[in-house]
């Protein structure tokens, strides 16, 4: 039987009122929603006590609208609250913790090297990124020496898991804007990379490979093999893509001029990664604190100031070009000899104090920040996520634009509830 | 039952209406877009990809729970997303099925010693299919359809059994 009686769009699908259940709805009256005062016990969002009048001096009602957790636009456990005048977007709040699961409090009960189970899981869409960042914290404490040939497979890896990251947001990008065939070809290149990460991690996601010291497993021929064939035909794989989607002119009137976040905001936000390099902040940390094996690449890194979804999606894209490039190089310089982890006691033991390490992840600077008392897990684990930052801008440009603008616009943020809510 | 078992040589169809009902609906479940965690990321986008192509089963997403007769419980259920997934289940009509996918929705998984964390969904709507794995892989939720789809037909033979039985 059907005890929920009201729509999900619906205002009072909320969490103001925490403390009721479905089956007390009944007891409202339902025209009590259209009065302008709310049911008692009910403390309204401070957006709907505005006063509705629109541009052409037309009295309108403003309109909650209540965007997901389920909402086939929202990508995650996002709920975004918006405000609408017609179809004009006056206000969103974002509401967040639908995915808390307490990374960082486990993360104090965990040993270093098992922690990267957790970031993986952090960060599920480049798990990479999020175990490189807390074995650099950790060997940035530990004052722990990393081979050469570790170096060189963590910086193939994390390429091919950016490449698989960024299909995994072109692709829905391309949804949101009306365009499902290029979705269907980006998933099919997303597989070569999940196939590259697998033969070489053993898993398509949850790689736990990355640990202090180095990565788990040597480099090995199958893994060769697939990231090889898949460099063959990496290039053409992104002219199809610019083809169909990018170049193409439906997407150019979606995106140009749509969720403009100004360069002062993207400062003043702390904007990292592709959203501050698209507004004009010309800031990688793989050039500009080189870590890993970039410091012996040669790429190029790309700052615009459109600061639209448009030259977001032109910044990301010549980021996958520049990581196919990278990708070439290293697979012909080939792995150094030596070892693929440095040695180290089973149960590490960290001396007292506290380090930061950050790598670039596939949506900005993602950094771990340990402190340690001195035992065999971190007294305290700070996960800096880079999309949280950006939540925070996605929420303040929202206001001003149409809604369809602004649904394409928080999906251009690349959100990774993962990480925000840790 | 298939269809092609039950009409043999003969080109004519005989079949209870409950069967061919059950037998339409087991092939064509539509499953809710409802991505909660990582698990989605392979049970839901994945699977619509060209790889592992559910369509081909007749598994589709669809976006509104109006319209779905699967949810799949993709994600570590904490207690402020517990409360939505309670009601997106409510609002999906009859007959539903749900299908827990991984480690997390089936037990807590990783997350399990966090207080904040659901110790499997089960304890809010009833599972018919668990998927063990952290996180499964497509076809492991492929499996669990075609799994499901076998559920379905025996559950109709129950169902018809217990009513010549009984009157
Ligand atoms: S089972 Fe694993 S992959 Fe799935 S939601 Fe839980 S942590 Fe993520």
């Amino acid at each position: 039987m059907e005890t929920w009686i009201k729509h999900a769009l619906d205002t009072m699908y909320t969490d103001f009122a925490p403390g009721l259940g479905p089956d007390q709805f009944d007891a409202y009256d339902l025209q009590g929603w259209l009065s302008p005062e709310p049911p008692p016990g009910i403390v309204t969002p401070r957006s709907l006590r505005r006063q509705a009048n629109a541009p052409d001096m037309l009295e309108t009602d403003h309109f909650l609208l209540n965007l997901g957790p389920s909402h086939p636009a929202m990508h995650g456990a996002l709920r975004m609250l918006v405000e609408l005048d017609g179809e004009m977007v006056m206000s969103s709040e974002a509401h967040v913790g639908f995915l808390h699961r307490g990374i960082e409090k486990l993360a104090e009960h965990r040993r270093y090297n098992t922690i990267g189970t957790l970031m993986d899981r952090g960060d599920y869409a480049t798990g990479i990124m999020g175990e490189w960042a807390l074995a650099r914290a950790v060997e940035n404490l530990g004052e722990i020496e990393v081979p050469e040939r570790a170096e060189w497979i963590r910086t193939v890896v994390a390429e091919v898991n950016r490449m698989a990251s960024h299909y995994l947001w072109l692709g829905p990008l391309g949804l949101d804007s009306g365009a499902m065939g290029p979705f269907l070809f980006m998933m099919r290149d997303r597989e070569a990379c999940l196939e590259t990460l697998e033969a070489v991690t053993g898993s398509r996601m949850m790689f736990n490979y990355v640990r202090p010291g180095g990565v788990v497993f040597d480099w090995n021929k199958e893994g060769n093999d697939k990231l090889l064939a898949y460099l063959e035909k990496a290039d053409q794989y992104l002219d199809e893509h610019w083809e169909a989607l990018i170049g193409s002119e439906l997407f150019h009137q979606r995106v140009i001029g749509v969720g403009i976040v100004p360069h002062e905001m993207a400062l003043s936000f702390a904007a990292t990664g592709f959203i501050a390099r698209a507004s004009g902040i010309d800031w990688d940390l793989r050039r500009d604190r080189p870590y890993g094996y970039y410091d012996k690449l040669d790429f190029d890194v790309l700052t615009l100031d459109g600061e639209d979804i448009w030259a977001r999606t032109l910044v990301r894209f010549d980021e996958m070009k520049q990581s196919i490039r990278m990708l070439k190089q290293l697979v012909e310089m080939g792995p150094p000899p030596g070892e693929h982890i440095a040695k180290l006691p089973k149960v590490l033991r960290l001396p007292e104090g506290e380090a930061y390490g950050s790598v670039e992840g596939a949506r900005g600077e993602l950094g771990v920040h340990l402190y340690s008392t001195g035992g065999d897990t971190p007294y305290r684990m700070r996960y800096r996520p880079p999309i949280q930052f950006h939540l925070a801008i996605a929420d303040t440009v929202a206001p001003g634009q149409w809604l369809a603008d602004a649904l394409l616009s928080y999906g251009s943020f690349d959100f990774c509830f993962g990480e925000v809510d840790r | 039952m298939a269809l092609d078992k039950l009409t043999g040589d003969t080109s004519m169809l005989f079949i209870k209406s409950e069967q061919f009902f059950d037998w339409a609906r087991a092939r064509s479940l539509w499953y809710l877009a409802f991505g909660i965690a990582c698990c989605s990321l392979e049970g839901l986008i994945a699977a619509s990809g060209p790889r592992f192509d559910f369509d081909r089963h007749g598994v589709f997403f669809r976006g509104v729970p109006r319209q779905a007769d699967v949810l799949i419980t993709a994600g570590t259920v904490n207690y402020k997303m517990a409360e939505i997934v309670t009601r997106l289940y409510e609002q999906m009509p009859d007959p539903k099925w749900v299908i827990s996918m991984g480690a997390c929705s089936n037990t807590g998984g990783p997350f399990r010693e966090y207080p904040n964390v659901f110790l499997g969904v089960d304890e809010l709507v009833p599972v018919d299919i668990y998927i063990p794995g952290c996180p499964p892989r497509p076809e492991s939720v492929q499996y669990a359809f075609l799994e499901l789809r076998e559920k379905i037909y025996a559950q109709t033979g129950e169902r018809l059994e217990a009513r010549r039985i009984n009157g």
